[in-house]
């Protein structure tokens, strides 16, 4: 397959990903807004801008330090740049623009269907304004992001052909899924220490924004103990969701992939793989209860190791250098 | 001079008490213009009765809804085009009518017959200029008009092509008026059109389904088999199954749709210049498995952007080293580079001697009257008729660089005016024509609006041509300019079976 392709594909997956990932931090906002006090709202804008590790842009002008603007700014306001903002590069609607137009450039090798559903959700959305959807229900729009995502990505698993294309597709869904996952985690931690029993709800607010709540509750408990949802969103390996689940799957792709590829470089992103795996088959769960530095020093080193496999992702299947030999 | 002529207005067949409520009753008819579905005496033409018989039956209400049904389909599958220059408007849905424009089996297979004649005139005229010169040197077209073409390339001399192929796919625009058809332009570089052809057919003809089923309407559908098969033709000698791409500028361009349409439906690789790259007279597409040889290259950006080391050095669109493995014989480039100057509007003044002087026959469609500013007495005429005339500079294109005599104001043809005398030899000139119009859809009904048709002829070792066209139409009343890119829309052709 054509390099810029499967990068087109790549980049449109993990596009989709990030979009479907924020509108659920704000769809679990919303209900914090509705049924909670203001300090649990206030605790959720930090885990949603420490996860995401930004300022709007309203609030770098304000002589405060870390992330206390959330006590200045209004939800409108942060909303508006989560959701809509142009200068904010990882705003849902900018998100969904790009992948747009990463699939407008792949458009050739992707199928009606799955034009058509992304093209028409992106067309709904960007017809619409915060200050139009404000006054009803503003959830709403979030709901219908997030539900667009998984619809697509529904349709992407049900149509798909399954070549390289496919998997350079699920490849960016879970790199995208690790980074953001962890991030969030090391939000989350900073925010609510594991040894504190006051925030269980918020765990499980955690469990909800992971799309785990139900298989937890199924499976291990309808008490949201920090260290059992941690193991659950980090270490299992049936949940979609968790990391453990998302870095075998970057595994599978790339031994399919390398399978049928020349580069010599292909052993590099296998390799990277492999380590970082063996951080939560050997490092997990870290052995001190209550051990948030070293949770959140796991957490770092998985995300550099997935920036590492991405980095080589790029080297060897879209950028790769050429060697030229004369004759 | 204004022809004074009668206006009639045709009537609605189910509905003879009260002729003012059809579909078509507000229809104005003038006898000026050739009208497609009517006759001069407002009677539908026999092959469009049942078009006319079928609408009629449908609740105006309906039929709205029918046309928005098509431009709605046209939104969701992201069939737009891109304006130049136009901030905000990135992305435009190409305007769509509802209502088909239907042509009868004898009249496709005459224009069959002309533009093969004319495509296979062309192509002998391409591989004559960039090899012996003959037509040149037995003074049938002056040489100063072909050497001094800016889209005439030295480059090209002495290349010999599979087949002699130098034009693969040409669209022709074809206008029609009380005497006949006529080839209003040939576009032999890069014409684009065909994803709308076939876009609009499929709007169409889930819209009218019925109607469509009633009238036996030749298939266009195999257009990207033919196009694919013209393609492989002209692969480099020895190559069986050769690796095609075709080569978009991006995104950005305003034909981008059209790009990935005709990539997807041939099943070929839809490639920008930074996936391919030329190595030892050989050119290679990137791929995650490694380089893979291209053979065939549907190229659709023009010779200037082609190749950064012999035409423009500050283009970022085309490959370094292309044209090298190009001239080597080891890829083939659809169209091939040099194409341009058979297209120039000066030069389309002797694609007539052109086919005497190749074919030794008389062209089928004729040309429309033209008068080259470079001869002083064209220039005269031109100069003393300029309230009459439409003239055209000639490296133009897409409907730029034009002077509409009678709709223009006396400053602009004053300017014009000084323009062609300082640069006669960039100026041709020809009538205002009275094009023919057909219905098509406005806001209480149909109105009439001038229609021209783009045929597309494909040449590998034969000549090949769908029966249809990307058909145009001037949806602002009155305009005669019917390109997308200035309020024009598409239409349906329908070539009838019977």
């Amino acid at each position: 397959m054509l390099s810029s392709d499967a990068q087109n594909i790549y980049w449109m997956s993990r596009y989709l990903e990030r979009a479907g990932h924020i509108s659920r931090l704000l769809e679990t906002q919303f209900d914090l807004i509705h049924d909670r006090p203001a300090s649990d709202v206030e605790l959720g804008w930090r885990r949603i801008y420490r996860s995401l590790d930004r300022t709007p842009s309203g609030a770098k002008l304000m002589p405060i330090q870390d992330d206390n603007f959330v006590m200045l700014l209004d939800a409108y306001t942060l909303v508006d740049d989560l959701a809509f903002e142009p200068g904010n590069p990882d705003a849902i609607i900018i998100l969904l623009g790009k992948a747009r137009e990463n699939a407008r450039q792949i458009r050739n090798i992707l199928n009606h269907e799955i034009w058509s559903t992304l093209n028409v959700s992106f067309l709904d959305m960007k017809s619409k304004k915060l200050k139009d959807i404000w006054g009803g229900q503003p959830q709403d729009f979030f709901i219908a992001s997030s539900v667009a995502v998984r619809t697509f990505c529904g349709i992407a698993e049900a149509t798909m052909y399954r070549d390289h294309g496919w998997h350079f597709f699920k490849l960016g869904q879970y790199v995208e899924r690790i980074q953001l996952t962890c991030a969030l985690l090391d939000a989350h931690i900073a925010l609510f220490p594991t040894n504190d029993h006051h925030w269980e709800i918020h765990w499980s607010d955690l469990l909800g924004i992971c799309v785990a709540r139900a298989a937890f509750r199924r499976l291990q408990s309808v008490e949201c103990q920090p260290g059992k949802v941690l193991d659950f969103v980090i270490g299992d390996s049936r949940l979609t969701n968790s990391i453990n689940y998302g870095l075998g799957e970057i595994q599978k792709r790339l031994e399919i992939i390398s399978g049928s590829s020349d580069s010599g470089s292909k052993n590099t992103a296998a390799w990277h793989i492999g380590k970082t795996r063996a951080l939560i088959e050997f490092d997990w769960p870290v052995h001190e209860k209550g051990d948030d530095t070293s949770i959140q020093n796991l957490l770092k080193q998985i995300r550099t190791g997935v920036l590492e496999i991405d980095n080589q992702i790029n080297n060897t299947y879209f950028n790769y250098p050429i060697e030229y030999k004369s004759g | 001079m204004v022809k004074n002529h009668q206006i009639v207005s045709p009537g609605n067949p189910n509905d003879n008490e009260n002729k003012e409520s059809g579909l078509f009753s507000n229809y104005e008819l003038d006898p000026l213009f050739y009208d497609e579905m009517f006759t001069p005496n407002g009677e539908p033409r026999e092959h469009y009765r049942i078009l006319w018989e079928t609408l009629n039956s449908i609740p105006f209400e309906q039929i709205v809804q029918l046309q928005e049904q098509a431009e709605r389909s046209f939104l969701q599958d992201g069939i737009t085009f891109s304006v130049y220059g136009e901030e905000g408007a990135q992305e435009r849905m190409i305007p769509i009518d509802f209502l088909p424009r239907l042509i009868n089996r004898s009249e496709w297979a005459y224009l069959e017959r002309g533009l093969t004649q004319r495509l296979q005139a062309l192509n002998r005229f391409l591989t004559d200029i960039y090899g012996e010169a003959r037509i040149l040197t037995d003074g049938v077209i002056p040489p100063d008009l072909v050497y001094g073409c800016p889209h005439y390339r030295i480059e090209m001399a002495g290349v010999t092509l599979p087949h002699d192929v130098h034009v693969s796919i040409c669209g022709s625009d074809l206008v029609r008026d009380n005497k006949g058809y006529m080839v209003l332009e040939d576009n032999l570089r890069t014409p684009s059109g065909v994803s709308y052809m076939l876009a609009n057919r499929q709007a169409i003809r889930s819209s009218l389904r019925t109607l469509y089923r009633s009238y036996s309407v030749l298939s266009i559908g195999n257009y990207t088999n033919l196009l694919y098969q013209s393609l492989a033709e002209i692969a480099p000698t020895g190559v069986t199954d050769p690796c095609i791409v075709l080569l978009t500028p991006g995104v950005y361009n305003s034909a981008y749709y059209e790009h990935m349409f005709l990539a997807r439906e041939m099943g070929v690789e839809l490639v920008q210049g930074n996936d391919l790259l030329v190595h030892n007279g050989f050119v290679y597409m990137r791929t995650t498995q490694g380089l893979r040889r291209v053979d065939v290259i549907y190229r659709r950006l023009d010779d200037d952007f082609i190749d950064p080391l012999i035409f423009r050095t500050d283009s970022q669109l085309g490959v370094p080293g292309l044209f090298h493995a190009f001239r080597l014989g080891n890829v083939a480039i659809a169209n091939a580079p040099g194409t341009g100057v058979a297209d120039d509007k000066a030069v389309y003044y002797y694609v007539p001697d052109m086919i005497r002087y190749y074919l030794a026959e008389e062209p089928i469609i004729p040309n429309v009257e033209t008068h080259l500013c470079r001869e002083p007495e064209g220039l005269e005429y031109t100069l003393d008729n300029l309230d009459k005339l439409v003239v055209k500079q000639v490296g133009e294109s897409g409907g730029y660089g034009m002077l509409v005599g009678p709709h223009a104001s006396q400053a602009e043809r004053d300017d014009f005016l000084r323009q062609i005398q300082a640069f006669p030899e960039n100026y041709i000139s020809q009538p205002t024509l009275d094009i023919s119009r057909a219905p098509s859809m406005g806001e209480n009904g149909t109105i009439p609006c001038h229609v021209d048709l783009r045929p597309f002829i494909l040449q590998g070792s034969e000549t090949r041509i769908v029966p249809g066209a990307f058909g145009r139409v001037a949806l602002r009343p009155g305009s005669l300019v019917v390109n997308s890119s200035q309020g024009g829309g598409g239409k349906d052709i329908w070539v009838l079976e019977n």
